[in-house]
């Protein structure tokens, strides 16, 4: 079996343990079923992958994940879980446009170089996310909305950037 | 912006608008991973500036008669400094039929590495043509795709499939005044016997016939042979929509295309003269010629021919410009006709051509699928009424007719009509 779809399952038991640990804990059992109905659900998806129930399956576990912290699950379990969905997510791509196309070096190399991207970009979120979770900062609203402008407005300008280097 | 880029900018989004809304931290935390998988994306797109390719198309073949895969290799070189990730994509063509391999393949290339894509397809009668290669680089996440476009050009031609048929004794009114394999009805040198004639000057001493020169003392008496000489045929193919009749996968302008390919090569391998006219939407020419390059013309222009929507003026047969062919050759037509056609042939015997009518039957190539109720059986019988009259009208101008009812083998029916006596009926 190809290594993404190894650490597809994992990331998806993972994902979903963790959403049904954060609801067993909070002791809201309605949310446990319905974290562990996302078992199911990407386990359809994967079958289906040409279609926009994957990205539903995204919103749905990260969805989950936030309905959970607000009714009091650990938050450190709902960032782990939105995190792993996310992985879970993208390999579900990968899966779907390798096909059954990996059997050549090249494209093995583009098959790790995805994982080993992929690992390190959620592992380093989950990183800046806990030690981001040890600091205590109180911004006032404000600023935080000032913030987050500041934010699209740099999104809009490196994406501008980089269409200009698709145009060249 | 693809749609797993979309997908995560809007889920930063909206995490973003909750975390607001609740103003819990926590939430604004979960977008940590988000940022950063996206940023990885944004920060490792290569710059096309940077990136240079090398891509190759090979083709094991470029001319196919259809029956065997036909194996096509693209690799792609990369000559950058930079190591790049690539989807490269191929486009099937309508008529190609993949039967080994993929048409897309994703690559890690490290500078000065390649990948290759094979497959092998099978594919209709026709050109087929590539000019450039798509591919996309991205970063590895293949958040941020760019698409580039690189020239890579292969062409290969499905010819239509030959079936061999054995070679016919012809028997022309007319012949070219070249060696080849018919008797010309006229003396000279040859191996049958021809006549005897009075002796001229300069006739070679061993043809003298010594017996009826010792009966006449004073006189000397040469034997002449019959010259063999090569025929002038010319082919006219019907490609107008109106004629052609398609059920299914099945097309009864293919089997005319698999006759006109058949008796051409049949009759340049005889050592005749032939040439080719197809009439239709695009007419299409083969100047009379002899041998393999002849061939490959013919061979060629069947291959590109299709039917097309003919204007009204092109209509009729009437507008077949017979005058391409040399005078007196023996044209053969491969057409399942319309009412209107007569006029040809008419036309045919006056500017003094010999000719000769294939006629696909599609009363019977449809008869097939139609129902067998007595309201069909009635219009299938009135329509065969008609299409034996108007065929009777053609025969009767002395012009050898060959119904063809195209699942049986038209060598059988060629022979016989071709050896027949001249202007006899082989309907």
């Amino acid at each position: 079996m190809p290594p993404r779809k190894i650490l597809f399952f994992i990331c998806m038991i993972l994902s979903v343990f963790c959403l049904a640990a954060g609801y067993s804990i909070a002791g809201q059992w309605i949310g446990a079923l319905a974290s562990i109905l996302m078992v199911p659900a990407w386990s359809f998806v994967r079958k289906h992958p040409n279609t926009w129930l994957r990205s539903i399956c995204l919103f749905a576990s990260v969805g989950l994940a936030v309905t959970g912290r607000l009714i009091g699950s650990p938050p450190s379990l709902m960032i782990c879980s939105s995190g792993v969905a996310l992985a879970v997510w993208d390999l579900l791509f990968l899966d779907n446009t390798m096909g059954g196309n990996s059997a050549k070096e090249q494209s093995r190399q583009y098959e790790s170089k995805h994982l080993q991207a992929l690992t390190l970009a959620v592992g380093s979120g989950f990183l800046v996310a806990f030690l981001g979770r040890l600091l205590y900062l109180q911004i006032p609203f404000v600023v935080m909305m000032l913030l987050v402008v500041l934010l699209l407005f740099g999104f809009e300008r490196i994406w501008g950037t980089i269409k200009k280097q698709r145009i060249h | 912006m693809n749609d797993k880029t979309l997908t995560v900018g809007l889920m930063i989004f909206i995490l973003l608008i909750v975390a607001l809304i609740t103003r819990n931290g926590d939430i604004a935390w979960m977008i940590l991973p988000f940022l950063v998988y996206l940023g990885a994306g944004i920060l490792q797109t290569p710059d096309l500036e940077k990136l240079s390719f090398s891509v190759k198309r090979t083709l094991e073949q470029t001319r196919s008669n259809g029956i065997l895969s036909i194996v096509i290799g693209v690799s792609v070189q990369n000559t950058a400094l930079e190591t790049v990730h690539l989807a490269i994509h191929e486009a099937a063509q309508a008529g190609m039929k993949i039967t080994d391999g993929e048409l897309s393949q994703y690559a890690t290339l490290k500078p000065g590495e390649s990948t290759e894509l094979n497959y092998s397809f099978t594919a209709t009668r026709g050109d087929y043509s590539w000019k450039s290669l798509r591919i996309m680089v991205s970063d590895p996440l293949s958040l941020i795709e760019s698409e580039m476009i690189l020239p890579a050009n292969a062409t290969i031609q499905v010819r239509p499939q030959v079936k061999k048929f054995k070679a016919i004794s012809l028997r022309p009114q007319n012949t070219v005044h070249s060696p080849g394999s018919i008797p010309a009805r006229l003396g000279g040198s040859g191996t049958d016997f021809y006549g005897i004639r009075e002796y001229h000057s300069g006739d070679p001493l061993r043809t003298l016939d010594w017996r009826l020169t010792a009966r006449h003392p004073r006189k000397l008496f040469t034997k002449e042979f019959e010259q063999e000489e090569i025929a002038e045929i010319g082919l006219i193919l019907d490609a107008r929509q109106r004629t052609d009749l398609r059920i299914g996968n099945e097309s009864l302008f293919e089997h005319s295309i698999g006759a006109t390919a058949s008796l051409a090569e049949m009759f340049l391998h005889q050592g005749h003269r032939v040439s080719l006219h197809v009439f239709g939407g695009t007419m299409l020419n083969a100047f009379p010629g002899y041998g393999k390059t002849q061939l490959h013309r013919i061979m060629s222009c069947l291959s590109k021919a299709k039917i097309e929507a003919e204007s009204r003026a092109l209509g009729s047969l009437d507008f077949i410009p017979i005058r391409m062919f040399p005078n007196h050759a023996l044209i053969i037509v491969i057409s399942s006709l319309t009412s209107t056609d007569r006029s040809l042939f008419q036309r045919l015997r006056a500017y003094g051509y010999q000719a000769f009518l294939i006629s696909p039957d599609p009363i019977d190539f449809a008869s097939s699928t139609l129902s067998h109720d007595a309201t069909n059986q009635r219009a299938i019988r009135a329509t065969r009424i008609e299409r034996r009259l108007q065929l009777n009208e053609i025969a009767q101008l002395h012009i050898p007719v060959i119904d063809w009812q195209v699942r049986q083998p038209l060598f059988p029916l060629v022979r016989n009509a071709l050896t027949r006596s001249r202007g006899q009926r082989a309907l």
